[in-house]
């Protein structure tokens, strides 16, 4: 699958372009939410989505197992439960972890996300893309 | 439509969104067709116009570069 980078507005006018791509999260026997963008962060430890997107399936937030963690801005708790990721026509079965304040919908990180794919960024082309390859291991 | 004007009118529908809230934009990502406080509330709005195909967004706090 290869996707374009998306452009967000910039500072002074400008364009800042991120590799978000469209994914949709879900629970057995419950669903999935529409698709929504999140960021291909390979920064990331795993993936976390923001409370909203947990209630979008019927999960409850806090009865999942209670961790932290470290970004940016500080550091934060996260609740971790068991969610399907769907990528393209993919499905995965992960452990993400979701979060109060999150100012995007989500971040696809090493754990749950690129663990399964083989992932090129290229920033430099025009337009800026990432291609992304499901890698299936024994 | 071009490349350079689907990014155009994109950030154009963003940045005329309400930041730190939900919104949803139509599949070729060019128009603003829900938004609300709520990522339900977003998709409350698509499903009384029968909208299956727009995707839905977190519009961050402010338009600064972000840094996760």
């Amino acid at each position: 699958m290869h996707a374009p980078y998306r452009p967000y507005p910039g500072r002074n006018g400008g364009v800042d372009f991120y590799p978000l791509i469209r994914v949709s999260a879900g629970k057995k026997r419950a669903g999935r939410t529409r698709p929504f963008e999140a960021l291909v962060d390979s920064g990331a430890s795993d993936c976390i989505f923001h409370e909203m997107v947990a209630a979008a399936i019927d999960i409850k937030l806090e009865s999942g197992s209670r961790e932290q963690r470290a970004g940016v801005g500080g550091t934060q708790d996260v609740w971790v439960h068991p969610i399907q990721l769907f990528v393209a026509d993919q499905i995965l079965e992960i452990e993400a972890a979701f979060a109060k304040e999150l100012p995007i919908a989500g971040v696809l990180g090493r754990s749950g996300f690129f663990e399964h794919f083989r992932i090129t960024f290229d920033p430099v082309s025009d337009p800026p893309g990432l291609d992304i390859e499901r890698v299936h291991k024994i | 439509m071009s490349r350079n004007a689907q990014i155009e009118a994109r950030v154009c529908a963003l940045s005329g969104a309400p930041l730190n809230s939900w919104v949803a934009l139509s599949d070729d990502e060019t128009q603003l067709v829900a938004f609300g406080a709520t990522y339900q509330d977003v998709a409350d709005q698509l499903d009384r116009i029968g909208d299956q195909t727009s995707v839905i967004l977190k519009t961050p706090p402010s338009w600064l570069p972000l840094a996760l």
